[in-house]
């Protein structure tokens, strides 16, 4: 049962993290802003995947994970 | 029982280094986002007063650009520069935002202390790391991040003392480390000394009324009070002592503080002032939208430790008792907080200290927020759906938190960043004119980052921002700046009837043509 938890919290939390990235990189990563506005590197959105990734995953161990 | 001891020793540890981790993480965007090129006003003002403390070997120099509120910041920065070679561009955009993370450690400490719980504690810690402000606050090349750390340590000892009074040398101990924390906090920067000095003022005010008239908080009041009293007090001196005989400098900063009186009661008496504090988040963002999306954890943060805070003190008064000491101490210390995030709110109307005062004390607000609300948090029992809810929203708000520490250009008319061309031009400029006004955009984003890299202007040059007049004889433009004043509505003076004087590529130097009615 409680496995079954972790693994659908993880499946849901690996989904969300997809969906975000995506979305950043389509939003940020437009041409228009692009040619004059510093584009997101991909090291930058990988920090912001991990940021998103680690906030989460904390906040799951120190809220739920009694 | 010393096995399950043991394990929540090691799960408390997993949990503090993945939360240092995400500090890390955050420091590394920070850094990342724009190439390490990056500079905003304190940045450059505190490196500009880095540099002449080096140069002149004293830190109370009589140049320009000495920094008015304390020489702290300098004299650590110099002496990492000395042991280490680094240059002030590279101490400033790369290594102090990562040293930063470890800002995460007292800020634990203390946590762990005020609520007694290292889970609470780590929770309260995570909070913190998603506030935008409290990230700027700690990544810019400013004081603020060593007058955290002063303050964070400061406020740990002191309650960590309270442990000790029956044992006198721990006890003074901790209070002498409490003093001698307080006097770095005022030699970095006196105004948040000032502020520190007048939230233990406070809370000792409301301890002894509370005790006084509540019978189920007396025992603690009664505890707090002279510990609290005894550093205000000592701390009032440490100020007056560094304001009076050891920094000259600050006698500027004390002027304008004592003009906000006059200024408040000509706010009260013409019935409304002339500055309005929130005119940056209609112009400083693409819309409100953007801002209110972006600083929904400040929201969030205040409603919930404001409701927390309310239900403390209702239980209290009917007759509860606090749980502990560190609780009635986190209690007094944010109303305390509170109340100076009220008079900042009228005084910014005065426009008194760039009418960003509020700004500021909400940076140093909110670390006192976020613990009120994880202890009420890491009780709660969520149904499974509101679970997989607040950790998807912890997610966005890492994102959300990151993205507005950097300014994201995309949603901010704001910039951090800057090109090494622009900084060319402006050498270029600086080097080829005398006596000159040179615009350089529709704000301080290149006058702060020249500061960073190089200083001040030369000899009788200046360098102009925001509006410029239009017959102003020379001009910097790049793709940056026109963007930048397309996005504020600033009108670029009209360039074709100037001569391009200099043109690397990206920057150009325009200057009026001969026979024109140059500004100088």
């Amino acid at each position: 049962m409680r496995h079954a938890r972790v693994r659908f919290g993880m499946t849901t939390l690996l989904v969300s993290v997809l969906v975000v990235g995506v979305a950043i990189v389509v939003a940020l990563r437009m041409p228009s802003t692009a040619d004059v506005l510093p584009g997101l590197s991909m090291e930058a959105i990988l920090l912001l995947v991990i940021g998103f990734v680690l906030a989460g995953v904390i906040g799951s161990r120190l809220l739920f994970g009694r | 029982m010393i096995a399950r001891a043991r394990s929540g020793e090691i799960r408390t540890r997993e949990d503090l280094l993945a939360v240092i981790a995400l500090a890390l993480v955050a420091s590394g965007y920070f850094v990342v986002r724009f190439g390490g090129i990056w500079a905003e006003v304190d940045t450059g003002l505190m490196s500009h007063a880095i540099r002449i403390v080096v140069d002149s070997g004293q830190l109370t120099p009589t140049a320009e650009g000495v920094y008015s509120n304390g020489f702290g910041y300098q004299a650590v920065s110099l002496t990492i520069m000395a042991f280490t070679g680094l240059d002030i561009p590279t101490l400033q955009q790369l290594v102090y935002p990562l040293l930063s993370t470890l800002i995460v450690l007292p800020a634990w400490a203390l946590y762990r202390e005020l609520t007694g719980s290292a889970r609470a504690a780590t929770l309260a810690t995570l909070l913190l790391l998603l506030v935008p402000e409290h990230l700027f606050a700690m990544f810019r090349g400013s004081h603020e991040r060593l007058d955290r750390t002063f303050l964070f340590i400061a406020l740990w000892l002191l309650v960590r003392s309270l442990r000790f009074r029956g044992d006198r040398r721990r006890f003074a101990i901790h209070l002498g480390l409490v003093l001698l924390t307080t006097y770095g906090l005022v030699a970095t920067n006196a105004l948040f000394g000032m502020s520190f000095v007048a939230v233990l003022a406070t809370a000792t005010a409301l301890s002894w009324v509370a005790g006084r008239g509540l019978a189920s908080v007396q025992r603690l009041a009664s505890e707090a009070i002279p510990v609290l009293g005894w550093t205000c007090a000592a701390g009032a001196l440490l100020l007056a002592v560094f304001i009076v005989f050891l920094y000259p400098p600050f006698n500027s900063s004390l002027t304008l503080l004592l003009a906000i009186p006059s200024r408040l009661l000509a706010l009260l008496t013409t019935g409304g002032g002339n500055f309005d504090p929130y005119a940056y988040v209609a112009s400083g963002w693409v819309s409100p939208a953007a801002f209110l999306l972006l600083s929904t954890m400040n929201f969030v943060l205040l409603v919930l430790s404001a409701l927390v805070w309310l239900f403390l003190g209702w239980r209290w008064l009917r007759g509860g008792v606090p749980r502990s000491i560190g609780i009635w101490i986190l209690w007094l210390l944010y109303a305390a907080f509170a109340v100076q995030g009220a008079v900042s709110i009228v005084s910014d109307r005065t426009g008194a200290l760039q009418g960003n005062v509020q700004y500021r004390i909400f940076a140093l607000f909110a670390p006192m927020a976020t613990p009120l609300v994880a202890v009420v948090i890491s009780r709660w029992n969520p149904r499974p759906w509101q679970r997989r809810l607040t950790v998807v929203a912890l997610g966005f708000a890492a994102v959300a938190a990151l993205m507005k520490s950097t300014l994201e250009p995309a949603l901010s008319n704001k910039w951090l960043f800057y090109s090494t061309a622009e900084i060319e031009g402006l050498r270029w400029a600086d080097a080829h004119q005398q006596s000159t006004r040179t615009w350089v955009g529709p704000d301080e984003r290149l006058d702060s980052a020249y500061q960073l890299e190089v200083g001040l202007p030369t000899g009788t040059n200046v360098w102009a921002t925001y509006d410029p007049p239009s017959d102003i004889s020379s001009l910097l433009v790049s793709a940056a700046i026109l963007r930048q004043s397309a996005r504020l509505g600033v009108t670029v003076p009209e360039l074709d009837s100037r001569n391009v004087v200099y043109d690397n590529g990206e920057a150009q130097l325009y200057r009026q043509r001969p026979g024109g009615t140059p500004t100088p």
